[in-house]
């Protein structure tokens, strides 16, 4: 226990440490506020995106240097802020603390805390704005990143470094892929962030309590700038959450990183630069906004042994209006991207969930992040996939066509059926493969196709029991050798016949 | 050449330093006759509000605030006049410094004084507890 003079030592030490007298300061001069933005006279020598104080501890950060003032966002209340008020630069480029401390918490960009879970002990401070890893310090992509969801893993494999877009209507599903995929990190040794930009606080709240629950809050940290804070929060959200992910990166770890969305975060940066007079631009945006989301994007990388082999994926999440994807910020970051999971609300309300379009979704990464068993099952799955596309149309004349025709309709509704999963329910690779190597070699074509899901759940339990032996050797090889196939195929033929 | 007004401003400021105190009338004499015969005259104003800032591009500052916890004698705010260099002086008196001084121009902040001593010993003893 601490002793009274023990507290009085430790105080005369502080103080004795004190080195006063006088100094000084640059400062500036409120000139006007509004809107979150504040004009300033003075603070001459100020940085660009410099962190600068009003009174009352309210700090701001100066995006536009001019010749006689500076014009700053306010990162807070502007309330407590008047004309002619006095504005001292800090000579901090705008940084947030980062640590390990900060994993399973909910923070603001600024790295507060905002789970009432007390204060985040951290020593180092990293910029929030960062040049993202040059093409030396680079690997390509090779590791998977698996979401747990059969559909994306199959056809469209994430690597870890990949950044792979998520798009799609409201309501249909995007955050529940990202949410999947943060849950099924249980125990691969990836950190996980969430960044939620202007989202609902009661949305997040229920990510939030859903993450707990599944103990998926273990490994995750949550950015969290709300619909009612300010646009400067908004907008250096995603940014922030980036420098957390960037600090696992650097140590040598793998990190995935969720902005959820950054459509939100294209308005906050197109209020912010309308209200400081930025010339508009297309549905004006400011002229900036593709560099604004691709210096961020850019930022997910695959580090080579050389520079400790870390990762930081990316999945961004962008909503659209009318399934136009090709409005100007859809577009801007598809093509920033490696790839997009490409949700319709028409798959969603037929039923099938997650509501991906497996023909205009792509990974540019491909194959290569896939496990060899992984990638010998899914070829035949997406070339059966495609048949059953073109099929599909004559689907309603089923009485008046070959017989080879209709087996492939029958089997593409069957392979359809069998990509459908529920939300939270993310499956391990393993079953993903013998499921997929189940169906796609016709061992599900006598099954009705409303049992299909039923039929998977017994194929599964099957495995776990009997075939045992074969599902461990494809977790353990993450192949499907020629051996493992037989015991694969073996397991599946006892189940069938039972 | 239409000139703006902070380049009109400039061109007096610059006269008027290099003028001495007796002169002054003449510069500003003849500064106005520049200006009528561009026909500018309306535009006063609007130089007028810019001289504080060519004054500061020129010497450094224009406005000087002395605040003191004690009221300081009238030699030390004859020094402080001439130090400032022609810019508009203002000496109060703030017991609420405790002691020292703190002199302020537009862009800087020279805080010798014993509160600010004390908020950066109390900053200092924060920032060891976080």
């Amino acid at each position: 226990m601490t002793t009274k003079s023990e507290l009085v030592n430790a105080l005369r030490e502080q103080v004795k440490a004190f080195e006063g007298g006088a100094r000084e300061q640059k400062v500036g001069t409120v000139l006007s506020v509004g809107d979150g933005i504040v004009r300033i006279s003075g603070l001459e020598h100020c940085q660009a995106s410099e962190m600068v104080e009003f009174p009352g501890g309210v700090m701001g950060v100066a995006l536009n240097l001019e010749e006689e003032t500076v014009g700053a966002v306010v990162i807070g209340d502007t309330s407590s802020i008047k004309e002619g008020d006095q504005v001292k630069s800090t000579g901090r480029i705008l940084s947030m603390p980062v640590s390990e401390a900060v994993i399973g918490r909910v923070i603001d960009p600024l790295g507060n805390p905002k789970d009432g879970k007390g204060p985040i002990k951290s020593k180092e401070f990293f910029p929030i704005e960062k040049v993202a890893p040059g093409v030396m310090t680079r690997l390509s992509v090779s590791v998977p990143l698996q979401t747990g969801i059969k559909a994306v893993d199959a056809i469209i494999p994430i690597g870890r470094g990949q950044r792979e877009l998520i798009i799609g209507d409201r309501q249909t599903g995007k955050t529940a892929i990202a949410i999947d995929t943060i849950i099924n990190q249980k125990g691969q040794n990836v950190k996980c962030i969430y960044v939620a930009i202007g989202q609902k606080e009661s949305k997040i709240a229920k990510i939030v309590a859903k993450l707990e629950e599944t103990g998926a809050m273990e490994y995750t940290t949550v950015v969290v700038a709300g619909a009612s804070d300010p646009a400067a929060l908004s907008f250096i959200a995603p940014y922030s959450g980036c420098t957390i992910g960037e600090y696992f990166m650097a140590k040598g770890e793998d990190a995935l990183i969720i902005y959820d969305d950054l459509s939100k975060h294209a308005w906050a940066y197109r209020e912010i630069s309308l209200l400081l007079r930025r010339p508009p631009g297309r549905e004006a945006y400011p002229g900036d906004v593709f560099y604004a989301h691709s210096r961020l994007l850019e930022r997910a990388a695959r580090l080579s042994p050389e520079y400790g082999g870390g990762s930081l994926t990316a999945l961004p999440i962008i909503e659209t209006q009318g399934g136009d994807v090709s409005a100007y910020i859809p577009t801007n970051v598809i093509s920033i991207t490696d790839g997009q999971i490409y949700l319709e609300s028409d798959l969603f309300y037929k039923g099938i969930r997650p509501a991906l379009n497996v023909g205009i979704s792509v990974s540019r990464v491909g194959s290569a992040a896939q496990t060899k068993a992984m990638k010998k099952v899914a070829g035949k799955l997406k070339l059966e996939l495609a048949q059953f596309r073109e099929l599909e149309a004559f689907a309603q004349f089923a009485t008046d066509l070959d017989e080879k025709t209709r087996s492939q309709i029958e089997r593409g509704r069957r392979l359809t059926e069998v990509l459908k999963q529920p939300q939270y329910k993310p499956m391990p690779f393993d079953e993903q493969v013998a499921v997929i190597y189940a169906v796609v070699n016709g061992y599900a074509d006598k099954v009705k196709v409303d049992d299909i899901v039923a039929w998977q759940d017994g194929l599964v339990a099957h495995m776990h029991g009997g075939g045992a032996s074969a599902l461990e050797k494809i977790r353990s090889t993450k192949d499907l050798a020629p051996e493992t196939e037989a015991d694969l195929k073996a397991a599946i033929e006892m189940f069938v016949q039972k | 050449m239409r000139m703006t007004s902070r380049q009109l401003a400039d061109v007096l400021v610059n006269g008027a330093l290099k003028a001495d105190t007796k002169k002054l009338g003449a510069v500003v004499k003849a500064y106005v006759e520049f200006l009528a015969s561009r026909k500018e005259l309306h535009r006063l104003p609007s130089i007028e509000k810019e001289l504080g800032r060519s004054w500061s591009r020129a010497q450094g500052f224009s406005k000087l605030t002395v605040e003191s916890a004690h009221p300081i004698s009238s030699k030390e705010s004859a020094a402080i006049e001439k130090a400032a260099g022609g810019a508009d002086v203002s000496i109060t008196v703030n017991p609420g410094l405790l002691g020292g001084v703190r002199i302020q121009t537009e862009s800087a902040l020279f805080d010798a004084s014993i509160a600010g001593s004390l908020e950066q010993l109390k900053q200092q003893l924060v920032s060891s507890l976080a």
